[in-house]
């Protein structure tokens, strides 16, 4: 790692006495600073535009998981002629059935399934706190190509407009796999089309992210920053950047030709004229497969960055952190096999299972580095570490719990159970979500100019953290006990697990609503941030809280490492109230 | 990356005797005009590293098809005439080299030479549209040799003809709609050439739309041979 | 010690899986069972194991005002090679664990008892070597109609599974294993299913009698749909009855229902089996169209010419062939607000069937078609023989 000393007058030269108003400050009248907003292409503006609409839609998504858990809390039956058990069915006109009560509750889980993945999860951290932030930490006055930025976003906003014009022409059932044939044969067929192309579109936006930030990490680090300089969060956003243009294109050609069998009956994926319904699994899950990771590295980035920080404290064993990333990236094009496991043949079965375990071990490692990370740290317990924490807790099982299902035979037991339906949630949501709570926590500050109540943070993440175990914890038992997923209504056998399940999502929403209160709050009465309020040493931190409209006064050059806590103050900071550790006896430098 | 020497213009913005070209200045987010044109080129392989595995999928369908029917894909190939396509590649070629032609000429500075080869880019590329619409899609349509639900030929000897349909409507149309973006972005090329935009220090665009074009001619280059040569 | 440890593992085997695996996949030292547990406590070590130091550090190496963090190592390269190996090894053995277990669930003898298992929205049916199918019915959650299909236990099985429409998957929790159900290929779904325990150590066999007195020991098995396939894929359920391989032969040679049965019997028995889950017969709405007061009445189609009044009347056994023709082609003719959603069940039903649920349709109307003018004097006829023969 580069550990030039940092020259006295490079700091000084923006102490201060520049005052350039931050990106946030209007320069016109109300419609000119909408319009203004509407046409940047200031990867600020942009990452906080995509932050409120991945935001939005983490919402939309939320309301239909408490429907869907609403739904199961009581199994549908038919007592004297009445169907039971229907809460939804309040909510739409006509006859309650139980083929009803099913049609509704599929619509509403597709419509949590198509919401999360494709307008939530996968744009989420990389198109938000991504763009906000890979330009800052690198140093750079903004992505490579600004204008293509504003283009993927715009190409975002089209797609997920179609994704919601599907749900309000009445909604689509296929599930977010939109396995065939079930998808080219289910009824809605401008719902599902609108569906397809929402997905289809939604790829473009991904592909020209993820293409500018491989660019910007290539061409615009600072002056003196190597690649091993660069924050481990650049470094998974990189490799999530590979995987979404390399993987995109083929969910691009899938759903086209879906498109065109659903239009057409061209017979490609359709059995009953001559198609091969496996064929769309395997392309569904080349593309579907790595995107997971696309879901899962940045997140990882975030909570070596944000541990860090907040530990004061050099991440140990970074090449290993950040070759993992790569690893993982590599790995995921291998092993989308395993999601077929009981529709494939014993050979490319076993490949796939010995493949998969390949993924485990990078991710493992990964884990035991950050573990290894806190010793000797300088802990604090903010909002954004809990969420380290919570995450390390909750990612840890979600890692685990994937091995009974790479393994094979045990596999065929869970295979599409609501074991996989837990593990899945504490991957993604334990993990991503959790980490991107964390980011924001982190990063919420900088972006906006202003604290949030310490206090109220802490206490969300008690709840999410709680209502999360709650929820999802349950879900492996009704899994491994023999509870099919995406099933409306289930035997009686599974009420109680369901119902515990059910009052752990309504603690979950609980704890999202204080931290919406917390945001609201801080963005309207919180007080002023500080340059630096963590003491981070990544280079978004060098500059003004909120960060000047072409991020930097004078352009940076990196001197240290991200993570040399042990060897330099952190901008902004008083050396009295950042005391380093006495010189290393021996005089070399790590 | 960059083996041309992009060194800046040093003469004034908004001396309008001066050729654009010399006038343009990089981005401001860019420390210099090559670590521009590198970060653009790198973008564009990206992208065109897209549009592959895009393609790829449909070569996917089609080995599977092939091996599931390989009668049907047979039968489907025979109504197919070589002639035509092979045709329509040394069109392609063509407009290639003369693609390629026009960056020459513009890293040169020879301007009319640029456009007489931008021009004819063009114009190969709409031949090839013409010949594809004239002499290969309007015909089968018109015999019912059509994909899916839309097939209606009453002489077809195989049972899976309306896949094989599909499978060359589907690789042929997504080729051709990226003949037709290559067209708008040559045609723009032709008006800014014209303008004076791209020169010796600054062709970025061209360069771009270049790479592209060569790879919609590599797709072809491809297609042509599955489709319409191996039987 | 050793005992209290087994008894930790059953009381977690208990906790997961409510009860001991039925099938030889799933039991046994080696079965899928063991190799979860396996994994489980594997599990259990490295994350009580990280969860311990995470812990350790948290309450250590909290921040205190003015203590800066300690200096320490920014790697480790032996340590960091052997947190890379040491898992790998132990992920090894579960992968040659798994997939050896894997390959036992797919192989079945060549003397497996071969049944054929067809998926459809939203049933399940099977058929036996002797062309019968499932007779009993039970309810499970809200479908009253869970075809029951005997197996033998303790006898290798072998299903050979197809779907009619979309892609379902066959899953018996009690035996560990699942697999799809394909629409345009055979999958083979392999169990032995545990022997039957009379000595009543296994609380979930029972005794029953069938209709002709026989006494038989049984256990039930749910099936599952666990490939989401539509509105009613959480009805799609169906219930393996394990009995002695000796009871089970006499079953498969006890045809349920045969040409003299009367045609109303055997209509509702196939109306369970494959028409219940879409159409009822006491007027509620479903997915299909009710069959109660349906024959007779006109019909209006979405997709071809309606079936007016004067048909019927023209016609005594236009209904008998809308009936037919619903069942072979259903696609032809779609009624009027509904969807197409039946699959054709051409070849599947014997004429015996089909009479037989063209007769319940006819009894569960209250119009029958109109007389043909002119002709009235035959029914007075009919009347005055039916009087004398109920006068006898």
């Amino acid at each position: 790692m580069t550990t030039v000393d940092r020259t006295s007058e490079h700091l000084g030269a923006h102490a201060g006495h520049h005052d350039e108003g931050s990106y946030l400050t209007p320069k016109y009248g109300p419609i000119g600073t909408v319009w203004d907003w509407m046409t940047t292409v200031d990867h600020k503006k942009i990452g906080v535009m995509y932050l409120f609409a991945v935001l939005f839609m983490f919402f939309l998504g939320g309301v239909a998981a408490l429907m869907l858990r609403t739904e199961l809390l009581d199994p549908t039956r038919v007592v004297d002629g009445q169907v039971t058990g229907a809460a939804l069915s309040a909510l739409v006109p006509g006859e309650v059935t139980p083929a009803s009560v099913g049609q509704l509750y599929n619509r509403v889980m597709t419509m949590h399934g198509a919401i999360m993945v494709f307008m939530f999860i996968v744009p989420g951290i990389p198109a938000s706190l991504g763009n906000f932030f890979l330009p800052l930490m690198l140093g750079a006055k903004d992505v490579a190509f600004p204008r293509l930025n504003l283009a993927s976003w715009y190409i975002y906003v089209f797609g997920s407009m179609f994704g919601v014009f599907s749900i309000l022409m009445g909604g689509v059932d296929t599930g977010w796999t939109f396995y065939t044939p079930y998808s080219t044969t289910t009824a809605g067929q401008p719902q599902v089309i609108a569906m397809v192309l929402a997905a289809f579109i939604l790829g473009f936006s991904s592909i020209f992210t993820g293409l500018n930030f491989i660019v910007t990490t290539h061409k615009l680090r600072a002056p003196g920053m190597g690649w091993f300089d660069m924050p481990l969060f650049i470094w998974a956003v990189y490799s999530t950047s590979i995987i979404q243009v390399l993987a995109t294109p083929v969910i691009g050609i899938t759903l086209l030709l879906l498109f065109f069998e659903r239009a057409l009956q061209i017979g490609i994926f359709d059995p009953g004229l001559g198609g091969d319904p496996v064929l769309f699994q395997h392309f569904f899950w080349f593309y579907s497969h790595p995107v997971v990771y696309v879901m899962i590295l940045p997140a990882m980035g975030i909570i070596s960055d944000v541990l860090a920080v907040h530990c004061h404290k050099r991440i140990f064993g970074y090449r290993a952190i950040a070759f993992s990333s790569l690893a993982i990236a590599a790995i995921s094009f291998l092993v989308w096999g395993h999601h077929m496991f009981s529709s494939q043949g014993e050979l490319a079965a076993m490949i796939f299972s010995f493949l998969t375990f390949f993924v485990a071990i990078p991710t493992a490692v990964k884990v035991f580095n950050w573990i290894a990370s806190l010793y000797k740290g300088s802990i604090t317990f903010t909002t954004p570490m809990l969420y380290v924490f919570a995450f390390l807790f909750l990612f840890s099982i979600g890692g685990l719990t994937g091995l009974p299902l790479g393994t094979l035979s045990t596999d065929l037991h869970l295979h599409d159970s609501y074991f996989v339906v837990a593990h899945f949630h504490y991957v993604m949501f334990g993990g991503t979500v959790i980490a991107f709570l964390a980011g924001i926590h982190h990063w919420w500050p900088k972006m906006f100019g202003r604290m949030y109540n310490e206090r109220g943070g802490q206490i969300g993440c008690l709840l999410v953290f709680v209502g999360f175990n709650v929820t999802f914890f349950t879900q492996f038992f009704l899994g491994t006990q023999g509870m099919p997923r995406r099933y409306a209504s289930y035997v009686d056998d599974f009420h109680t697990l369901h119902v515990i399940s059910t009052i752990g999502s309504y603690i979950l929403a609980a704890g999202f609503l204080v931290h919406l209160g917390v945001f609201i709050h801080s963005l309207f009465l919180g007080p002023k941030a500080p340059q630096n309020p963590w003491g981070g040493l990544t280079l978004e931190w060098e500059t003004q809280t909120p960060p000047i409209e072409h991020n930097f006064h004078d352009e940076p050059v990196v001197t240290h490492g991200p993570y040399d806590f042990d060897e330099v103050v952190p901008p902004g900071w008083d050396p009295k109230d950042y005391p380093l550790p006495a010189p290393d006896p021996a005089g070399h430098k790590h | 990356m960059a083996t041309i020497h992009t060194q800046q213009p040093a003469l004034g913005k908004d001396d309008k005797s001066v050729p654009l070209w010399k006038r343009y200045h990089h981005g401001h987010h860019w420390r210099t005009a090559d670590d521009e044109f590198d970060a653009a080129k790198i973008g564009i392989w990206l992208f065109l590293s897209t549009e592959i595995l895009l393609f790829s999928g449909m070569f996917c369908a089609y080995t599977l098809f092939r091996l599931l029917y390989p009668e049907s894909i047979a039968a489907g190939s025979s109504y197919l005439d070589w002639r035509w396509g092979g045709l329509n590649t040394v069109v392609l070629l063509i407009s290639s080299f003369t693609m390629a032609n026009a960056i020459r000429c513009v890293q040169l500075d020879k301007q009319g030479w640029a456009k007489i080869n931008l021009i004819i880019t063009w114009l190969c590329a709409a031949l090839f549209l013409a010949i594809k619409l004239t002499f290969e899609y309007g015909p089968k349509w018109a015999q019912g040799k059509r994909p899916g639900v839309l097939f209606n030929y009453p002489f077809a000897s195989e049972a899976h003809e309306p896949i094989w349909w599909g499978i060359y409507y589907v690789s042929t149309g997504i080729h051709a709609t990226h003949v037709i973006g290559g067209m708008a972005l040559i045609a723009l090329l032709i008006y800014r050439q014209h303008k004076g935009a791209y020169g010796p220090t600054h062709y970025t665009l061209m360069e771009g739309v270049g790479l592209y074009w060569h790879i919609v001619d590599l797709v072809w280059i491809f297609l042509f041979p599955l489709l319409y040569l191996v039987h | 010690m050793t005992a209290t440890l087994a008894g930790i593992n059953d009381f977690f085997i208990k906790l997961f899986f409510g009860r001991d695996a039925d099938s030889a996949v799933g039991s046994g030292l080696g079965g899928s069972d063991s190799l979860y547990m396996f994994i489980w406590w594997v599990s259990v070590f490295f994350f009580v194991l990280l969860m311990g130091i995470m812990a350790y550090c948290m309450i250590k190496y909290r921040r205190r005002p003015g203590v800066p963090a300690e200096r320490s190592a920014s790697h480790n390269t032996p340590l960091e090679i052997t947190w890379s190996v040491v898992p790998s090894l132990l992920l090894a053995v579960m992968f040659f664990w798994g997939f050896d277990g894997y390959l036992k669930a797919q192989m079945a003898p060549s003397y497996a008892e071969q049944i054929e298992l067809t998926g459809a929205k939203w049933n399940w049916s099977m058929t036996y070597s002797t062309g019968i199918g499932a007779s009993q019915f039970t309810k499970l959650g809200s479908n009253e109609n869970v075809p029951v299909f005997y197996i033998p236990a303790g006898k290798p099985v072998r299903l050979k599974m197809s779907s009619k429409d979309v892609i379902h998957a066959f899953w018996v929790p009690d035996f560990r294993t699942k697999l799809d159900v394909m629409p345009n290929r055979y999958t083979p779904y392999v169990f032995t299913a545990n022997p039957i325990d009379r000595t009543g150590a296994d609380t979930r066999v029972q005794k029953m009698s069938d209709k002709n007195g026989n006494e038989f020991y049984y256990r039930d098995h749910t099936v599952y749909c666990a490939e989401y396939c539509g509105d009613q894929h959480s009805e799609m359920m169906a219930v393996l009855r394990a009995v002695e391989p000796a009871y089970y032969t006499t079953w498969l040679n006890t045809p349920p229902y045969d040409a003299v049965t009367p045609p109303i019997e055997v209509g509702q028995l196939v109306w369970k089996a494959k028409c219940a889950v879409c159409h009822t017969v006491d007027g509620t709405a479903s997915t299909g169209p009710t069959w109660l007061n349906s024959y007779g009445y006109p019909r209006e189609f979405t997709n071809s010419d309606p079936m007016t009044q004067q048909m019927i009347d023209a016609d005594p056994i236009k209904w008998d062939n809308y009936i037919r023709q619903s069942v072979i082609n259903p696609g032809s003719e779609v009624r009027a607000g509904f969807q197409n959603a039946m699959p054709s069940f051409a070849g599947q039903l014997s004429d015996v069937e089909l009479r037989g649920i063209i007769a319940l349709i006819h009894s569960l109307s209250d119009r029958d078609p109109k007389k043909i003018e002119g002709f009235d004097h035959l029914d007075e006829e009919a009347k005055k023989l039916n009087e004398a023969e109920a006068a006898k």
